[in-house]
């Protein structure tokens, strides 16, 4: 695998260009340190627009993790949770991002001992494997939350299988904001800076990074929700409720233009996320969107059959907003 | 799904505790409603199933729809699902779920005359693995070509051959009963049974006022007791909204009240809203409300499921207002 920036540059300049990432070298990193590559691209800048969030460069097309673990957000349809489950396979899931690697998407997000996977979070088994058996060099920004173990059980159990970064799931972020409890987000970010690796939170109510920015919070990066709600299922006339609290499970970004605007002074980078509104809208109308309004990465749930597509529109959408209102941040 | 905390328990301490999610959502709901119910594909095969008699075929009340194979999955807004459907349908896991289906008692499926792969596969079905069962034929003929397509659903295996139910009420809307007529006493002339599908009322109103000779009604039925159901703004015919695509029977009341007095079978189908409603509920919908069969899109995991939960329901059913007529 010779090329301009291999998975061993990949790895000998993120360790000794950055504190972040993984401050230990793995047994199988320091294999791939003196090893080959897997069928990635040369150069991940060649092809798909990329970013950086502190020293980390990270595609601005992420793969999302919920398919993964079966979480479908599929309105009131039974089966489609179920369908996934079975569909991602260990090899299929291997084979998803592997095909992310081929089309320049570096970064993916997913849980680490997800509390509604019953114990069986796939996450970690199947990043060691794929990065052993078929020397994956995917980044993984790990989607945390405190466990019965502790505030930052999780998050130490990622970073000690090579996350890049950490961020609090949205959910929990959304209710402490609202239980004025920012003293425990600021815990965490601080624990996890600490480590060495990117911190982010994530929220899908705009308080949170209201709240974050306004008690700075030293995070490296938003996790916001950005979705508009003109697809049929976000039924308008419903959507009263916070996103925490919606049983019909059907909109996560309940104040898309009040986000845009608070977001357009914000200067971390921001990840956006349900850009699709979970399946319910076409990746040009999504990402336009969001990149559009200020995301600087979209993370995106994506099946094997989607990933090239989503990646030549994140491809086209990127420059078609390059001089956007809100600059580019990372 | 056995395990000691899994996604169904820890929803359920969640709720009991109210720790995590204050509210359950639809999907939550779901998995809570489905706990220990639900077997692992290969469980032990529920057994024969209640069966009701069309002509002089025998069917199992509980039917294998055929949507799903074809990658019809009817999801709404969702637009990954039906290409999810296409690649997680190869053709070992369709032949998987009819065998799956037999094992399970249910012996007669649904497939679309005009799908070339499923029909194929139809056939390497009963070469292959020496499936026994049942093809209901779905055809969509134009007004030239009634003859050739129920020819060549004849010729490829089909034991009983109906209308879909698109063209059955585009042709009840366009007021050509001639055409249903004509189909209908062809399918016969070939001597096997004729159905008419349908999700307007209007359809069997209008046959059985006609005297169309057929052997079944294959009608819709449904509640409107699901999330995504009909809007209040929602007024267009079935068949003029599947740009949406959110409802198939709407007017259930009135389906149940004429179909009481039809003396002919009835194979509803939709009974499950294209996936919204749990079984539970929609096959006692169907059951208790007149309907002799029940056609459903089921995954493999699914069927030991249904069966269990339509023979319990046909069993409770028996003295239900409309005689059983199949």
């Amino acid at each position: 695998m010779a090329g301009p920036f291999n998975r061993r540059k990949f790895l000998k300049g993120s360790a000794a260009a950055t504190t972040a990432g993984v401050l230990a070298i793995s047994l199988e990193e320091r294999a791939l340190l003196a090893g080959g590559g897997n069928a990635a691209p040369a150069s991940w800048a060649e092809s798909g627009p990329m970013g950086k969030i502190g020293n980390v460069e990270i595609s601005r097309l992420i793969c999302g993790g919920n398919l993964l673990n079966g979480y479908a957000h599929a309105r009131d349809l039974i089966y489609v949770s179920e369908l996934l489950r079975r569909y991602f396979t260990d090899e299929k899931i291997m084979e998803t991002w592997g095909l992310c690697e081929s089309v320049g998407i570096n970064t993916m997000v997913s849980t680490c001992d997800c509390p509604y996977s019953g114990g069986k979070d796939p996450t970690v088994r199947m990043l060691n494997r794929y990065r052993n058996e078929r020397r994956g060099r995917i980044q993984w920004l790990a989607q945390c939350q405190p466990s019965g173990k502790g505030m930052t059980d999780t998050m130490q159990k990622a970073i000690d299988n090579g996350a890049c970064g950490v961020f609090l799931q949205g959910e929990v972020a959304d209710n402490w904001v609202r239980e004025n409890r920012l003293d425990l987000i600021e815990r965490i970010v601080t624990w996890a800076r600490g480590k060495g690796v990117l911190v982010g939170v994530a929220g899908h109510s705009v308080d949170v990074p209201i709240a974050i920015e306004t008690a700075g919070i030293p995070v490296d990066f938003h996790m916001k929700t950005l979705h508009h709600h003109n697809y049929w299922s976000a039924m308008p006339a419903e959507q009263q409720l916070e996103v925490s609290v919606n049983q019909n499970d059907n909109y996560w970004c309940r104040t898309p233009e009040q986000t845009i605007e608070f977001m357009k002074e914000v200067k971390t980078p921001w990840i956006a996320y349900k850009v699709l509104a979970a399946g319910a809208m076409k990746p040009m109308d999504g990402f336009d969107y969001a990149f559009g309004h200020g995301a600087d990465f979209v993370c995106v749930g994506m099946f094997d059959f989607q990933v090239r597509e989503d990646q030549s529109a994140a491809r086209e959408l990127v420059a078609r907003h390059k001089n956007r209102t809100r600059p580019w941040y990372g | 799904m056995s395990q000691g905390m899994n996604r169904r328990s820890f929803m359920k301490k969640s709720a009991a505790v109210g720790a995590v999610s204050a509210a359950l959502s639809l999907e939550e709901k779901a998995l809570l409603a489905n706990d220990g119910q639900r077997d692992p594909v290969g469980n032990k095969p529920a057994g024969k199933m209640s069966m009701g008699k069309i002509g002089d075929l025998e069917l199992s009340r509980l039917i294998c729809g055929g949507n799903l194979i074809s990658g019809y999955a009817h999801s709404r807004d969702l637009i990954y699902v039906s290409p999810l459907l296409n690649r997680y349908f190869t053709d070992e896991k369709i032949m998987d779920t009819w065998e799956i289906c037999e094992q399970n008692g249910v012996n007669a499926c649904t497939i679309y005359s005009r799908d070339p792969r499923a029909v194929k596969l139809f056939a390497r079905y009963k070469k292959e693995r020496g499936g026994k069962m049942i093809w209901l034929a779905q055809t969509c003929p134009s007004a030239d070509t009634i003859e050739k397509t129920v020819d060549e659903a004849i010729e490829h295996g089909a034991a009983a051959v109906y209308l879909i139910g698109n063209i059955g009420d585009r042709w009840t809307f366009d007021n050509r009963l001639d055409l249903i007529d004509k189909f209908v006493r062809y399918v016969k002339e070939q001597n096997v049974p004729a159905g008419v599908a349908a999700h307007a009322i209007d359809v069997p109103i209008a046959m059985e006022s006609a005297g169309i000779p057929l052997d079944f009604h294959f009608k819709t039925l449904h509640s409107n007791e699901y999330w995504s159901r009909r809007r209040p703004d929602q007024t267009k015919a079935v068949i003029d909204n599947y740009k949406v695509d959110n409802y198939w029977a709407m007017t259930p009341e009135q389906t149940i009240e004429f179909m009481q007095e039809v003396k002919k079978p009835w194979i509803a189908f939709k009974v499950l809203a294209a996936g919204a409603i749990h079984p539970r509920e929609g096959f006692k919908y169907a059951f208790d409300n007149g309907a002799d069969f029940a056609c459903v899109g089921m995954f493999d995991w699914q069927i030991a499921e249904d069966v269990r939960i339509a023979d319990a329901i046909i069993a409770g059913a028996q003295k239900r207002k409309r005689p059983w007529m199949a």
